[in-house]
């Protein structure tokens, strides 16, 4: 119980001086202004301004989450070269539970984020067009539940690596996790081992609502497999973590 | 430390067979979600392909706009564009229709192709009218509209745009042109040579009608539609229309006699027509108002012949054939019927000439 406490500090403190930044509300201004303009090229794209708004808003919401996720490197090498980290650890406070308790932390964050996106889209939505629906709240809520396993892969990153290459190599991750639908078939190693960041990726289905509908168990279960995955990251990372020299 | 360690290879195991249990599980949810995960591009562009194919389209727009006109020289350019936003988003209905359109004169087999390919696609299987132009290239378009390969597979994408739409009579009409276009090539149905194309389209309809379900089971040889049946509401008075035009076209001719014959006893049995010119009559006319061929009289009372309206006559109160007859209370109030043969008898055809025999009605 002691240790879900520290757990607890370690993340309120973390989503608490990420959402009080006011460049974050800024940012969130910008993607919301972007998301509207795409109203305007009603003429360009002949007719398809509606599919395009949908999928301009999952477009920027999927950036905003990663750099949600990237933004952890720079605070856990910040806490390490700071000697935060360090003076946390001193205590009772274990490095799995630092871990966990960063993983939880920005994960709140980003889900508030990408929520707010979420919900900006809404009211830009249904003021533009009409109603918003059910395909496009799943599109965005599996873009917000991506959030989880990607924080993990950075924060895995941030333990191994150098702050600069730790934040390019979790782009690139993230990146190749969302891209390489060959390599999902390869079974274990794929969605086991290596990320499956496609599983969060039906935007097509969101944006084209006749397509058919993403159901409450898919989102579920990629949901689910989120949580597994995180705890296959934070566990590497914790034995890895284990070793690591703090100053 | 060391308990630590172990208690972490142990959890980290068994999350990455559980994790990958589950990405196996929403691996296969997602397939059957997206369906057309296969025909997807394989280019890294980390999950973005729509947001990739919308900019494409947009750019294909501009690029259109520049052009005259769609020529040999640019017909690769604008195959290669749209290829590249259907690989990113094979659902882009918009890309396959215009895409297609735009093909249609300078290079009908790439049209063909663009319109087939989105009639296949599942995702757009509500759509009538990519299968529709795909047909319609292919009998209209192509040089060789007539090779047999590509008439049935016309008529493959007719079909298949009426089963998804059939509220559309063109396609109708497309379908059983299509077919007849077939049979006339094969000059033989069921055993009757093919006379003329008026004779081929009253069997595309009547093979047509039959697939719909009215008649049950056509016999094992017999070549009918493949694919489902569809339903049109005025199959009727296209079938008697074409009887009509295949008979007027060789009125004589034993097969086309043979055929009607057929279209008659199974789809035209309760309407009541003229045997020369098959003009639908009404009750009580003794000739066709079309020809002015004697017609079999129906419809009239059996003792004073004045058209029945009901269940017993109104002139002279008899009973209606089949109703229970009731002993007459008055009498007739027509004296004596006109000199016309009675309905029961066999078929009389007259010459229109003899009209003038015909007792005037005062």
């Amino acid at each position: 119980m002691k240790g879900m406490n520290e757990i607890g500090a370690v993340a309120a403190g973390t989503w608490h001086r990420i959402l009080r930044m006011r460049v974050v509300y800024v940012l969130i201004a910008c993607v919301l202004i972007l998301i509207g303009s795409a109203y305007r090229y009603d003429v360009l794209s002949l007719g398809q301004h509606r599919a395009l708004m949908v999928d301009v808003s999952l477009l920027l919401n999927t950036l905003a989450a990663i750099l949600v996720a990237i933004s952890i490197v720079f605070e856990i090498s910040r806490e390490f070269r700071e000697g935060v980290a360090t003076t946390l650890l001193s205590k009772s406070l274990g490095r799995t539970q630092y871990l966990v308790g960063k993983l939880i932390g920005i994960s709140i964050a980003g889900v508030v984020i990408t929520g707010l996106i979420a919900i900006g889209f809404g009211v830009i939505f249904a003021t533009a067009f009409d109603q918003v629906a059910k395909t496009m709240i799943m599109g965005h809520l599996l873009v917000m539940a991506s959030v989880i396993p990607m924080s993990a892969l950075a924060i895995l990153f941030a333990i191994v690596l150098p702050e600069s290459i730790a934040a390019i190599v979790t782009a690139i991750v993230i990146w190749f996790a969302h891209s390489a639908t060959t390599l999902s078939g390869i079974k274990i190693i794929y969605g086991g081992i290596l990320p499956d960041l496609n599983l969060f990726n039906l935007k097509a289905q969101a944006a084209y609502t006749y397509l058919g509908g993403i159901g409450g168990q898919y989102l579920l279960l990629a949901f689910l497999w989120g949580i597994v995955y995180s705890i296959f990251a934070m566990s590497l990372a914790g034995i890895i973590f284990g070793y690591k020299d703090l100053k | 430390m060391k308990k630590s360690l172990i208690t972490h290879i142990i959890i980290m195991i068994i999350a990455a067979v559980l994790g990958a249990y589950l990405a196996s599980l929403l691996t296969v949810q997602r397939l059957e979600i997206i369906k057309t995960g296969s025909q997807l591009s394989k280019l890294p562009l980390g999950g973005f392909n729509k947001f990739t194919s919308d900019v494409q389209w947009m750019l294909f727009i501009n690029y259109c706009g520049g052009l005259s006109a769609v020529k040999k020289e640019n017909v690769g350019e604008i195959y290669k564009r749209l290829n590249a936003i259907l690989a990113n988003d094979p659902n882009h209905e918009m890309a396959y229709e215009m895409g297609g359109m735009m093909f249609s004169v300078r290079d009908p087999q790439k049209a063909v192709e663009i319109f087939t390919r989105g009639a296949d696609n599942p995702n757009l299987k509500k759509n009538w009218k990519l299968p529709f132009y795909a047909g319609f290239v292919l009998t209209q378009h192509l040089t060789d509209q007539d090779d047999p390969e590509r008439l049935k597979k016309a008529e493959e994408m007719f079909r298949k745009a009426l089963t998804r739409d059939n509220s559309m009579p063109h396609v109708f009409s497309a379908l059983i042109r299509t077919r007849a276009k077939r049979i006339a090539q094969r000059k033989d149905w069921r055993g009757i040579p093919i006379v003329n194309d008026k004779h081929a389209y009253l069997c595309a309809l009547f093979d047509e009608w039959r697939k719909s379900g009215e008649i049950s089971g056509a016999g094992p040889n017999e070549e009918v539609f493949s694919g489902e049946s569809v339903t049109v509401s005025d199959f009727r008075p296209r079938i008697l229309e074409a009887a009509q035009k295949a008979k007027a076209s060789a009125p004589t001719n034993k097969y086309i006699l043979r055929t009607i014959d057929e279209v008659v006893k199974k789809v035209l049995k309760d309407d009541h027509l003229c045997p020369k010119c098959l003009t639908v009559y009404g009750p009580g006319d003794k000739f066709c108002s079309a020809c002015g061929t004697a017609v079999e009289v129906y419809g009239t009372c059996p003792r004073c012949k004045a058209v029945m309206k009901g269940s017993f006559c109104s002139a002279c109160g008899c009973p209606q054939k089949g109703v229970a007859a009731k002993p007459a209370v008055a009498k007739p109030a027509v004296a004596k019927p006109p000199a016309v043969k009675p309905a029961a008898k066999t078929l009389i055809i007259k010459p229109a000439a003899k009209r003038v025999n015909v007792p005037k009605k005062q």
